[in-house]
């Protein structure tokens, strides 16, 4: 049952994946990236991860994609690609290639990931926001706080890239380039 | 309980994590390559899910709460740094950029 639920969501994942790759309109590729991230979540919450699915639909399908959508339609660049590529796409392939047997020969001979059995666990309590709450807010208390400040700059540094400079004679407004 | 293996996350994860590497490396446009960027982000925390799972240990998950904050500010400036761009040069292809190569 779980297994079926495991393939169903991994294909959605690479189906999406492959499209936002794939796909010549950033707009779309945007819409599957969301399928994507829906279908990721899917296996958190067969992992037990429950908070971190909600976190993940909350954060990455909802506000990441809303921006990343919002800055699509405002530069309107819905037209299509031109196929000048610094890397041609036979290297590329191969790079990525390349790549992937390595994963995949690190994994298909590496002993703990081929044996590995989930340990007993809770299945009521891992994994919820209590349980990783706690965790946030104890053990790892200062790199929580360091997040806050981190995002408090991410704020201010976006908000300085992307605001207009006040309108004068010869200033089209943003930085020089 | 979960009758999939790690190894299948760890497929997965390894699966999209290459699909992000071709998305960067063909795409020219700017706001794909971050679209590839994120992909690979995610597949690294499906990554971190599956061993918190199978290892029973939430550490895992905490790290994965970290490395959202920091995809999330990561997408606010570089959303921000790809506008000020696109109103500097009316284009988000990154072979129209150049004016940082000598």
């Amino acid at each position: 049952m779980s297994a079926l639920a495991f393939y169903i969501a991994a294909g959605i994942a690479v189906f999406a994946a492959l499209m936002v790759v794939l796909h010549k309109s950033p707009a779309i590729s945007a819409v599957y990236l969301v399928l994507c991230f829906f279908a990721v979540a899917a296996n958190y919450v067969l992992l037990h991860a429950h908070f971190i699915a909600a976190i993940q639909i909350l954060v990455y399908a909802g506000a990441i994609m809303v921006l990343f959508i919002m800055v699509i339609m405002l530069l309107n660049l819905d037209q299509e690609e031109r196929q000048r590529r610094k890397f041609g796409l036979v290297t590329a392939l191969s790079i990525a290639a390349g790549l992937s047997v390595a994963l995949f020969l690190v994994l298909f001979t590496w002993e703990p990931a081929t044996q590995a059995v989930a340990k007993q666990m809770d299945p009521l309590t891992f994994g919820t926001t209590e349980t990783v709450g706690k965790f946030l807010f104890t053990d790892y208390l200062l790199p929580f706080e360091i997040a806050s400040v981190l995002l408090l700059a991410a704020i201010l540094g976006a908000i300085v890239l992307s605001r207009r400079s006040e309108p004068g004679p010869g200033d089209k407004g943003g930085f020089d380039a | 309980m979960l009758n999939v293996g790690l190894n299948h996350f760890l497929f997965l994860a390894a699966a999209l994590f290459s699909i992000g590497v071709i998305g960067v490396l063909t795409r020219r446009n700017a706001l794909v390559i971050f679209m590839c960027i994120e992909l690979m982000l995610n597949a690294a925390n499906l990554a971190f899910i599956a061993f918190s799972y199978y290892l029973n240990d939430v550490t895992g998950q905490g790290f994965v709460f970290m490395s959202m904050v920091v995809a999330a500010s990561e997408v606010a400036v570089g959303l921000a740094i790809i506008l000020s761009l696109f109103r500097n040069k009316e284009t988000v292809n990154v072979d129209d950029i150049r004016i940082m190569k000598w």
